[in-house]
């Protein structure tokens, strides 16, 4: 089997582009996890019994579902109630979701996984329940949280190839469209791969100095 | 003067009852010890006193005020765990300081500065920059007892302090808590250690099967006590 290295670099730069675009709903969608997961995961701690049932069926909800369904209902379901997204920012919306309720389980029972022991120091010192939360526990968690986020930044990353079928230009639509249009296969895998893992790779590395950073 | 009163305590779990109607009076500067076989109800009677507990029924009055606002009421009554429940990732002066800067609106300086004064009064003025996982049990326990200070508290609780504790730490844990009383603090204790009850307590409580069954003075506690089962309890731990 010969590489064509030719069509290679024909088509890397519409590839390039793409990947533009799976960088930005994955960052967006990051962005979006990153200020529902921690809401989720005190709901679920700290709010009144019927918000902590509702939170936590939500989360069981999302997590039930694949992927691919709730980026699915978003795009074709969310319309109906009159909320009309484009396909970019239904899969960011899609993504975040399913990216928040995985963080939320996470940053719970990291803290839950503190012990009771920590939580009745802070309330004997005369902590509110949230604040015990907030201050003492949350900071212990972190170390704890970081590293099987980074692991679902990933899985999120991996995810936003789905929304090629929304027709998202991102990375995997791009490619599987050029593989259609050309039948170069071999020489756009690579393309699609090498840009996953530099986009993957990063959001690692990055994660990587900021545990080193919460360490020290 | 009535510091703390308790009346009717009842507290449950499930089918068990721990608290089977316990009336209890403390006076401002009493230091009161608690003793009595394992799932008698000692513990879980102090962890009523703050609220880590609720009771299914009874009141209790700290100061002539009923506890309605919990956070209140905990600011003003210090516990110290048998497992000590420090703070792992702060260090010693940073788990003494942390309350009284978060909830007493201390500055990092002023906060810092009590700790470093509470540290020094358990004993631990070198120890300000260590984490507990560089401190003893005994280093640690007397730690958690400078942190329960910081918010000073009209009242401690300790539950069972030195139980979780070798030996040879058990003396320096206990000498802090006796020079704690010395120095006019209300304390309740929750221990096995009968030598720091007849040295350092006002009256002793004698617990079973969820009541306080004989209370007295350390001197009548020992060498009459009033109560057959506290007799056989006295025994057991004196015997061997």
């Amino acid at each position: 089997m010969s590489f064509d290295w030719a069509a290679f670099f024909e088509y890397l730069p519409r590839l390039i582009k793409a990947a533009g675009v799976t960088l930005q709903v994955s960052l967006l969608s990051l962005g979006l996890t990153c200020l529902l997961a921690p809401l989720l995961a005190m709901g679920r701690l700290l709010g009144p019994p019927p918000l902590r049932a509702t939170v936590q069926a939500f989360i069981e909800v999302i997590r039930g579902l694949p992927p691919l369904v709730v980026i699915a209902f978003c795009y074709f379901a969310l319309p109906k109630i009159g909320v009309v997204l484009s396909g970019f920012w239904c899969g960011v919306l899609a993504l975040g979701v399913v990216g928040a309720v995985y963080a939320a389980e996470i940053i719970r029972s990291a803290i839950e996984s503190l012990g009771k022991g920590q939580l009745e120091a802070a309330l004997a010192l005369g902590f509110a329940r949230w604040r015990a939360v907030l201050d003492i526990l949350l900071p212990q968690a972190l170390r704890r949280i970081l590293p099987p986020l980074t692991n679902e930044f990933a899985n999120l990353i991996k995810a936003s190839s789905l929304l090629s079928v929304i027709s998202v230009h991102e990375i995997s639509q791009v490619g599987q469209s050029l593989i259609f249009e050309t039948f170069v296969v071999i020489e756009i895998l690579v393309q699609m791969a090498v840009l996953y893992l530099i986009i993957i790779g990063g959001v690692s590395f990055l994660s990587r100095r900021l545990e080193k950073g919460l360490a020290e | 003067m009535t510091l703390l009163q308790a009346r009717g305590l009842v507290k449950r779990f499930g089918t068990f009852v721990a608290l089977d109607g316990v009336d209890l009076d403390l006076q401002r500067g009493e230091r009161l010890v608690i003793c009595g076989p394992s799932g008698s109800g000692k513990s879980t009677l102090i962890r009523c006193i703050n609220r880590l507990e609720q009771p299914d029924s009874g009141a209790i009055t700290i100061e002539g005020l009923p506890s309605t606002n919990l956070q209140a009421l905990r600011r003003r009554v210090g516990m110290v765990f048998q497992q000590f429940n420090l703070f792992p990732n702060l260090t010693a002066r940073e788990n003494v300081a942390v309350a009284p800067r978060k909830l007493l609106g201390l500055s990092r300086t002023e906060a810092d500065a009590r700790a470093e004064t509470l540290l020094e009064r358990v004993q631990l003025a070198g120890h300000a920059d260590k984490l507990p996982s560089g401190l003893s049990g005994g280093q640690q326990q007397r730690v958690a007892i400078a942190r329960a200070l910081a918010m000073e508290p009209v009242l401690m609780l300790f539950d069972e302090p030195t139980s979780a504790l070798d030996p040879e730490m058990i003396r320096e844990v206990l000498d802090v808590m006796v020079e704690l009383g010395q120095g006019g603090m209300s304390m309740i204790v929750v221990t096995h250690e009968m030598g720091f009850a007849r040295r350092a307590a006002d009256r002793i409580g004698f617990m079973d099967q969820g009541r306080i069954v004989a209370m007295a003075p350390p001197q009548e506690f020992f060498d009459a006590p009033p109560h057959p089962r506290l007799v056989r309890f006295l025994d057991n731990i004196l015997g061997h």
